[in-house]
């Protein structure tokens, strides 16, 4: 019974050091010592991008301005890119540069999906995972659904993202909406 | 003893509680996530100049076997048919909305608010190549998304029996003021044996027109 007692204690100090450990990882001198291990970590950024026809996107503070754009016109956009698809809806692109980084982790999901109703939204939102015009895309939905657009293994990836708002010629005014990019880890190592 | 063995169990609630505090933090800690607004202004256009001649050329063709097995497919401008064993009405629904793209169109005949001076209306012109003397091909009533309009009379290309076959022109004019999309419907009348290869070419072209709804030259 003592014994028990006493594997327990040690088990318990066992833990308690390992937390202190997790918690203040900058205060251990020591990297390589007993108890250093690799913190899960994750993170995401998300820079502006080029397609294929050299059309740069640009992200200012987690926004992006295409400006104004017409159906007659739709080449002389100020940002990204737009153009009249097959259907003869207005099409206004974004090129995005997705950096996931990752450590102590099997595997992320990046998933995207529309977690807010705009008071003119963009008739669909579609992504893809090319920089061409003509890669075929996937519909955006609505939280809380999300849709997968990579899973990234362990240490992270670097990856194109297409975002395409469609306008239906019956549309007008000024369109908002906002599209989340989720990065989350699947299991720990 | 009883003491002892509390001691025990207190420790392994303890080291429990640790473990599963560490594991929920590091699963709470392992999601990112960035937001990105999109936004971009896109207001309706005057249409002051001829927009750019467009030509939209449809090809019907097909083998006649049996109708149930399959349906029309449309890809690129070309229509094809099903295969069918015995006459029967095929139609297919074109949308046109290309022509004026941020522009919605109807056929002026359909058009409630009349044109004013000065203003524009749009012509579409149709040159259909017939080589099939036993089929009729023409355009019947617009459905203008969700706003009715009255029958129109069909406008006949060709005539069923073919006595006017042969390149044919027909104009359709249409209005500018009218909300929604013009969607051009092509009926073909089908029979046994006939060959199966007819072209349309359509074109726009837009016209000026004065008070008394002439034309401007």
């Amino acid at each position: 019974m003592i014994f028990r007692s006493f594997v327990l204690l040690i088990s318990g100090i066992f833990f308690l050091i390992w937390d202190l450990a997790e918690t203040y990882p900058q205060s251990s001198q020591n990297d390589m010592g007993l108890f250093a291990q690799v913190s899960p970590s994750l993170s995401l950024k998300v820079e502006g991008g080029v397609n294929d026809l050299g059309r740069a996107t640009i992200i200012t503070g987690g926004q992006i301005a295409f400006g104004n754009v017409t159906f007659a016109e739709p080449q002389l956009i100020s940002n990204g890119d737009a153009y009249l698809n097959n259907q003869f809806r207005l099409s206004i692109e974004a090129t995005l540069k997705v950096t996931v980084t990752s450590g102590g982790i099997n595997q992320a999901n990046v998933e995207l999906t529309r977690p807010l109703d705009s008071a003119n939204p963009f008739a669909s939102i579609l992504f893809s995972n090319g920089t061409r015009r003509e890669d075929a895309t996937q519909s955006v939905p609505k939280t809380p659904e999300r849709v997968l657009i990579r899973t990234v293994q362990n240490g992270g990836a670097v990856f194109p993202l297409r975002i395409i708002g469609i306008i239906e010629p019956t549309q007008s005014g000024t369109f908002s909406e906002t599209v989340r990019i989720y990065a989350s880890a699947t299991s720990n190592i | 003893m009883r003491l002892l063995r509390y001691f025990n169990l207190g420790l392994y609630i303890v080291a429990m509680g640790l473990f599963l505090c560490q594991k929920g933090k590091v699963q709470a800690a392992l999601e990112e996530k960035f937001d990105l607004t999109l936004q971009a202004s896109c207001l309706p256009e005057n249409l002051t100049e001829a927009p750019s001649q467009v030509d939209i050329l449809i090809q019907f063709r097909g083998t006649q076997t049996n109708p149930a097995q399959g349906r029309m497919i449309e890809s690129s401008g070309t229509v094809s048919y099903p295969r069918s064993s015995e006459p029967t009405l095929l139609e297919n629904s074109i949308h046109l909305s290309l022509i004026f793209p941020g522009f919605k169109v109807a056929l002026k005949r359909f058009c409630t608010p009349p044109l004013l001076e000065g203003q524009q209306k749009f012509a579409l012109q149709g040159k259909y190549n017939h080589s099939s003397p036993h089929s009729l091909i023409s355009f019947i009533t617009p459905s203008l998304g969700e706003r009715k309009v009255e029958q129109g009379t069909p406008s006949k290309f060709c005539e069923a029996d073919g006595t006017k076959k042969g390149p044919k022109e027909h104009e359709v004019e249409f209005g500018r003021d009218t909300l929604n999309p013009y969607e051009l419907k092509l009926i073909r009348n089908i029979s046994i044996g006939a060959p199966m290869e007819d072209e349309i070419e359509i074109g726009l072209g837009v016209i000026k027109i004065d008070k008394d709804d002439k034309e401007v030259p």
